[in-house]
Parts: C-alpha cells; sequence; structure tokens
C-alpha cells in the first residue's frame, strides 16, 4: 500500500523585520521543513515499517529550492519524493493568499494515486491556516480526521483508530475506513534525529499537467490577495529590554518583588 | 451587503465559548441580524442560550448528540443552499470548526480565510490574520464572495443581550454511511488545580533544549513558589506533561514567565491572562512579547543561570 505525505517548505522569519513597501525583505527570510509535516512524515514512515509492503510517498508543490524538505523526509526513511511546479505558481515574491491551486494539485494527485492513507501536517508554522488537509480530501473524495495524536492500523489494514485533539485536555476517539487523509498534530509520534544521511534517492520533478491540470487556468483567478503587510501594531509597541544575561535578571527580579511573588 | 451564518460550536450539551465571539465578528460581517446554525445535540436547550441580541434566525439541524463532521458538512452545504441571500458562513476557528469548514467552502467553490482576527472592511470583504508564525499581520481582500471565514478564539467579545429569534427545524440526511464513526471521548489526565490556582507560572517553550536549563528552571518554580507549565513543542519534546500544555486552559496566575516560548500557537490567551508577563525569549520579534509586560531580549540558557543566581541571592536560598 502507498501512503503518501505532502509537505511544505515554510518560511522562517527571524528577529525584527523591517516591512518595505509592504512586503517582506528576501534577506529576511530562511526555509524550513514544515514542523507539523515532519511529524506526519514520522508517523508515515513508523506505520510503514509494520507492514509487510508499504511505500512513503513525500510530495511537495514549491520551487528547486524546496527539495531540501523532500531530502529530509527522505533522510527520514520516506521511500519516494515527488516536487511539483509550474513558476506561474509564484510569478512574484508576494505569496499567494488562496489554497486553491495547491488544493486542485495535491486533490488530483490523491485521486491519480489513491494511496491508502494521506499524512499531512495539520497547519503550516508559518501561515497557521489548518485548512489545506481537509480541503484536499474533500476534493479527492478521500474520508478524513483533522488535528490528529494518535492512529493505529488494525490488523487487516483496513481501518484506522485515530485520536483527534480537542480543547480543554479533550480527545476525541474516532474510527476512519481507509483510504483516508489524516491531518496531524505535532507530537504524535517522537521524533529522532536521523542516524544515516540519505541515499541519494531522486526526487522527480512533475508539472500540474502531468495530472491534466493547466497552470495557467489554476493560478490565474486569485480568490483572495494580501493587500497589505505588517508588524502588528501591538508587537510594534513593545518596549524590549536588551543586555547582559546578569543585568536582565536583576529587572526581572525587581519585576517579581513588586508583584510579590518573591519569598523574602 | 452580506448576511452571515454562524455554525455553534458545542460538546457535551453546553454552547462552546467561541461561539459567541463568532456571533460578535459576524454581526460587524452583515448589516443584518445574523443567523446560528447549530447541527446535532440538544438542539433546544442549545437555542436557549443562543438568543443573542445580534441573532434573528436559529436553525437546528438534526444529529447525533455530540460533533461528527460529517453532519456538519452535510448540514451546512444543504441550509446554505435553502437560504435566498448571499451569506458568509462564519466558523470559530476550533478544533472542530476547522474539521469541517474547509471541506465545506470546498465543496461549495467558496474561499475560505482561516484564523482571522479582524475585520477591516466588509464590501468588498477584507480580513485580517497573522502570517509568518504570527510575527506579521496581513490584510487579505476577497475577490470572490461570498465566503468562509474562522475567526480565532479570544479576539472579538462574546455576543450580549437577548433577542426572540426565529426558531428552525431541519432535518439532515443520516451519516450512517460515513467512513468515520465516533467511538468516545477521553479526558487528557485530571484537572490540575495547582497549575490553576498557581500563583506563579513559569511557562516552558520551544527554545529550551537542554537539561541544564530546564534543572534552572524547576529551581527557578521552587524559588518563586511557581508551576511549571508548557507550550506544545516543549510536551511534544517531553520536557512537561501533557495535561499542563498552557492554551489547553491553565488557569489564570498573578505571574506568568515564559521562558524560550514565542507565542506562534494558541498559547497566548492563557498567558494573556495573569496580571503580570515577563517573557525571554532570544528572537527580538517573537510574537509572545506583545503580551508581555516586560520583554526581555537574551538566550534562554544564560538568563536562567542568571535569574537562578540572583533569586538565590536575593532570598537568602543559596
Amino acid at each position: 500500500m502507498e501512503l503518501l505525505v505532502p509537505i511544505r517548505q515554510v518560511t522562517r522569519v527571524a528577529g525584527t523585520v523591517e516591512i518595505e513597501d509592504g512586503e517582506l525583505p528576501e534577506t529576511a527570510v530562511s526555509y524550513d521543513l514544515n514542523e507539523w509535516d515532519r511529524y506526519a512524515i514520522a508517523a508515515a514512515v513508523d506505520i510503514a515499517t509494520d507492514l509487510t509492503e508499504a511505500t512513503v510517498t513525500l510530495v511537495t508543490v514549491g520551487p528547486e529550492r524546496a527539495e531540501a524538505v523532500l531530502n529530509e523526509g527522505l533522510a527520514m526513511g520516506a521511500d519516494e519524493a515527488l516536487r511539483v511546479w509550474d513558476p506561474s505558481l509564484a510569478p512574484d515574491s508576494r505569496p499567494r493568499a488562496d489554497i486553491t491551486p495547491v488544493v486542485a494539485i495535491l486533490a488530483a494527485i490523491v485521486s491519480h494515486r489513491q494511496p491508502a492513507l494521506v499524512l499531512t501536517g495539520a497547519q503550516s508554522s508559518d501561515t497557521a491556516r489548518a485548512a489545506t488537509g481537509v480541503a484536499i480530501a474533500e476534493q479527492a473524495g478521500y474520508a478524513w480526521a483533522s488535528r490528529v495524536i494518535g492512529a493505529t492500523l488494525d490488523s487487516d489494514a483496513e481501518r484506522l483508530k485515530v485520536r483527534r485533539e480537542l480543547e480543554d485536555r479533550l480527545e476525541a476517539r474516532l474510527t476512519v475506513e481507509l483510504p483516508a487523509l489524516l491531518t496531524v498534530q505535532t507530537g504524535i509520534v517522537s521524533i529522532e534525529s536521523p542516524t544515516e544521511s540519505a541515499e541519494t534517492e531522486s526526487i522527480a520533478v512533475r508539472s500540474p499537467a502531468a495530472w491534466g491540470l493547466d497552470a495557467e487556468t489554476l493560478t490565474g483567478h486569485h480568490r483572495e490577495a494580501i493587500t497589505g503587510m505588517r508588524i502588528p501594531a501591538g508587537l510594534q509597541a513593545v518596549d524590549r529590554t536588551t543586555g547582559e544575561p546578569e543585568a536582565l535578571a536583576e529587572e526581572m527580579v525587581d519585576t517579581l518583588r513588586t508583584h510579590g511573588v518573591l519569598q523574602e | 451587503m452580506t448576511d452571515a451564518l454562524i455554525v455553534a460550536d458545542h460538546r457535551r450539551g453546553r454552547v462552546h465559548a467561541p461561539t459567541y465571539e463568532a456571533i460578535t465578528a459576524a454581526a460587524e460581517l452583515s448589516d443584518d441580524k445574523v443567523r446560528v446554525a447549530v447541527v446535532g445535540g440538544n438542539g433546544e436547550t442549545l437555542a436557549s442560550s443562543l438568543d443573542r441580541a445580534d441573532v434573528n434566525t436559529i436553525h437546528l439541524l438534526s444529529g447525533g448528540a455530540e460533533f461528527h463532521h460529517t453532519e456538519h458538512y452535510r448540514g451546512i452545504k444543504q441550509l446554505l443552499t435553502r437560504i435566498d441571500e448571499p451569506t458568509h458562513l462564519v466558523i470559530p476557528h476550533t478544533a472542530n470548526g476547522v474539521d469541517y469548514a474547509p471541506a465545506v467552502a470546498t465543496a461549495l467553490d467558496r474561499p475560505i480565510v482561516t484564523d482571522v482576527t479582524d475585520i477591516e472592511e466588509t464590501d468588498p470583504l477584507k480580513l485580517r490574520r497573522r502570517w509568518y508564525a504570527s510575527k506579521l499581520e496581513v490584510s487579505i481582500e476577497l475577490n470572490d464572495e461570498p465566503a468562509v471565514v474562522t475567526v480565532r478564539p479570544d479576539v472579538w467579545s462574546a455576543a450580549s443581550g437577548t433577542g426572540t429569534p426565529a426558531v428552525t427545524h431541519e432535518d439532515i440526511t443520516s451519516v450512517d454511511d460515513s467512513a468515520v464513526t465516533i467511538d468516545g471521548f477521553q479526558e487528557l489526565g485530571r484537572r490540575d488545580p495547582s497549575a490553576e490556582r498557581a500563583a506563579a507560572l513559569v511557562v516552558v517553550g520551544r527554545g529550551i533544549n537542554d537539561t541544564v536549563t530546564f534543572r534552572g528552571i524547576e529551581r527557578i518554580a521552587e524559588l518563586i513558589d511557581g508551576v511549571i507549565v508548557g507550550t506544545r513543542p516543549a510536551i511534544d519534546a517531553g520536557w512537561v506533561p501533557r495535561h499542563r500544555q498552557v492554551g489547553q486552559a491553565i488557569g489564570s496566575s498573578k505571574v506568568c514567565l515564559t521562558v524560550g516560548v514565542d507565542g506562534d500557537r494558541g498559547a497566548l490567551a492563557d498567558i494573556r491572562r495573569a496580571e503580570v508577563v515577563i517573557a525571554v525569549n532570544a528572537d527580538s520579534g517573537a510574537p509572545v512579547f506583545e503580551v508581555a509586560d516586560q520583554a526581555i531580549v537574551g538566550e534562554p540558557a544564560a538568563v536562567v543561570k542568571a535569574l537562578v543566581e540572583r533569586l538565590e541571592t536575593a532570598t537568602d536560598k543559596t
């Protein structure tokens, strides 16, 4: 059986940034494997290990730099990797607001390959939309469960026992028939650093046309557009204290003393 | 202008608080009063606690006692096809909200904007949300409407007042054919009275990754009589047990000291409730500083070490 893991290279912004003309300067960003997707890969590899014939396939929609996250996933034990791209998906440096093209591409791949299980992160660390996974399931006609914190395949590999994380220390227990898509919460499995470097598995690169999709049509209409970007007012206004650790500790002790939590 | 339909979030017979905030947000989106849909649950009882001033119609849809996303998905799709006016769908950005909102948007071919924190304009609809791990705020203009919008909890005030909404009953197709079955619910550990009553909370985050620093944090907690709780990354890394996860309704405290917490997840609402928040983070742009009374920019390991020494001197417990 095939386990398909859609993953994303996310944008990390370090430090206090300056916004220039409503855009983030390219120098302020670096790129990472999405934290939630890392857990999706680890969970897929775990499930596949217990099966006699299982393949974990990674897929990402992204430019060439996104191959870094595929290589990370291969080093974690995934078997195959696929990168889908068309330049029309990112015509300029601004992030795209709507998920429509990415959902259409990934849903087409799911429909075409019919994996028994799709595992993907519950959200991305940069955009935190928590929407793409469930949208893919709907478009591909798959059963789904979101924010999954535990998933066990039954012995005949036909259904999963699933735990979903709710609020207020509550979990829901579900049974989900395969084929299905799960969006994965961090902590679903424990992750150890890869001990071996990835063998040089090759990454297949395809255009959306491979699944009969026309990239221009997919990307031509923006249902949503980002029209402004700024540092949140509340974060802009913060009075930050910097200095040597001893001086910082001194100021913190003063605050603790003022608020009466110091036992003297 | 477009109408708005909110879908109530309910659990164990009660309306979940973010629903009332979603009513307030939806009233901002719509110039008319708003509709509320309740799928499943003990409909009449839930309806009686949803008669807020801004609500003009409550639609009770049939369904099981507890949340099932197939019921929500089918019921809301069915209801929206019966409502003639263009209607935005407003859903709380909760664990259950995000379990069906994207599917409804996809099925109805609507745009979806999730985790919205502000409404900038209503015609055309322009919404604000966070981006880049909450470090930046973006404005998103909708080119297609109506939309599906999920709203962040703890941002809008709860809808107040009472009204006399019309109540309708709608039968939705059974979900016996769904590939998903709900087996039950499980509470994760008991409530933790020590964390709910603590005068001081020490919140450990992603920035803590060595045992020496964690021992230092334990010593700090001891010296200020505080309880250690953690954000999700600290729990995933095994520093703090899951029932002590901040953002999962840990009580409000007098002082909250966060160490290495970025504040990019749901933890800020809990942290903000403390009387005074001291935040330590190496990243000067960390979103946690937005709720901090004292924003300490420094490496957690070095600050923790220095703070232990200063506290031991100050409390004469060397």
